[in-house]
């Protein structure tokens, strides 16, 4: 990662704009799990690495509603979707409780700007994976798979941190939550190189 | 569809809203457009009509309102700026960068702790609007604001039509 930030700097490119997209951070139980999948190694984006489920917006997320106006629905839409094709989980677009809001570094090839949901796992479903996307899935302690050190992106990392402090998954999902935007990007004057807003404020964590 | 995340759909994942536009307290009007900036009139910490913190900022044990307790109200300060706003020009996407702040704290004597007053209205526009919330700004300590307000807040944006 600090060998593709230093060639991004060298280079001189414009960072790539951000894509909208959603993950959705599913949980159950007491003491607290979350679902983790393992990214395909075919994928373009983090192969191989353990994530939640997610992706990019669709055109077919657009559209209203025939409720009350909702800004985040697309989004909403593109998580539920989402999940359903990566684990044939199905949930409610109303259960989303918003997390948090991750933004690729300007340094990566391929950026987006990936609204965090929050969601309780329905009881009775069982994961079914689509082969083509993930190679496995597991059900884990959050701190549990924090300290197992498996390969993921820092986003995930943080999250599995964050959720770690609750005991069980309504614990979480009835926590009044301050949802943060994380912008960040590598200092790499720094020795060694360390994550700093992109408006030059230190990471506050 | 819409290639990126709008300023709308971040407020809505933050978790706020952007309120009705409170009616002016004088003779004047919540926002002005002229060319490609708009400039908004001072906003109040208002919550439905009424001031969420009222008092002087300070961090004496006898000051009526402290510096957090301001950064949050400069947060409320900066969504009733953007509600003006929004009314003006339809939607947020059209603002093309926040420009500039200019902060008001009501302050205790010595207190000189205004730039992280103010940094409630920065963080949040930064939230909201990524690159294009780095705006300039001045942060000034003053006597007292209109009904008692602990801190106001004015925004210049740019917008594209």
């Amino acid at each position: 990662m600090i060998g593709r930030a230093r060639e991004f700097r060298t280079a001189g490119r414009a960072p790539a704009p951000p894509r909208p997209a959603a993950t959705v951070v599913l949980v159950r139980g007491d003491p607290l799990q979350v679902l983790l999948l393992r990214r395909a190694t075919g994928l373009a984006f983090a192969p191989g690495l353990y994530a939640f489920p997610g992706g990019s917006l669709d055109r077919v997320d657009e559209g209203e509603t025939d409720g009350a106006p909702d800004p985040l629905l697309r989004f909403r839409r593109a998580a539920v979707r989402e999940t359903h094709e990566e684990t044939g989980i199905r949930l409610d677009p109303k259960c989303l409780k918003p997390w948090s809001i991750w933004v690729t570094p300007p340094f990566e090839p391929r950026r987006y700007e990936t609204v965090f949901f929050l969601a309780l796992a329905p009881a009775a479903d069982d994961v079914v994976l689509d082969p083509a996307e993930c190679a496995e899935a597991r059900w884990v302690a959050p701190a549990r798979a924090a300290a197992e050190r498996l390969p993921m992106l820092p986003p995930t990392l943080y999250t599995l941190r964050e959720l770690a402090t609750f005991a069980s998954a309504a614990h979480a999902m009835d926590s009044p939550r301050v949802v943060r935007r994380f912008a960040l990007d590598l200092d790499l004057d720094a020795d060694p190189p360390r994550w700093v807003e992109t408006d030059g404020r230190e990471e506050r964590s | 569809m819409t290639e990126q995340v709008t300023p709308e759909e971040r407020i809505a994942a933050l978790g706020l809203r952007l309120p009705p536009v409170p009616a002016p307290v004088a003779a004047y009007v919540p926002a002005v457009r002229s060319g490609p900036y708009v400039f908004t009139s001072g906003q109040l910490p208002m919550v439905d009509g009424e001031l969420v913190e009222t008092g002087k900022v300070g961090t004496d044990v006898d000051a009526d309102v402290s510096p957090e307790a301001a950064k949050a109200a400069a947060r409320i300060c900066v969504l009733n700026a953007l509600a003006a706003v929004r009314d003006l020009v339809g939607e947020l996407g059209k603002v093309r960068r926040i420009v500039k702040v200019v902060g008001y704290v009501a302050s205790s004597p010595n207190f000189t702790g205004q730039p992280g007053v103010v940094n409630g209205a920065s963080e949040l526009l930064g939230e909201i609007f990524g690159d294009a919330g780095a705006h300039a700004r001045s942060a000034v300590g003053v006597a007292a604001l209109p009904l008692d307000a602990p801190v106001e807040i004015e925004l210049i944006v740019e917008v594209r039509d």
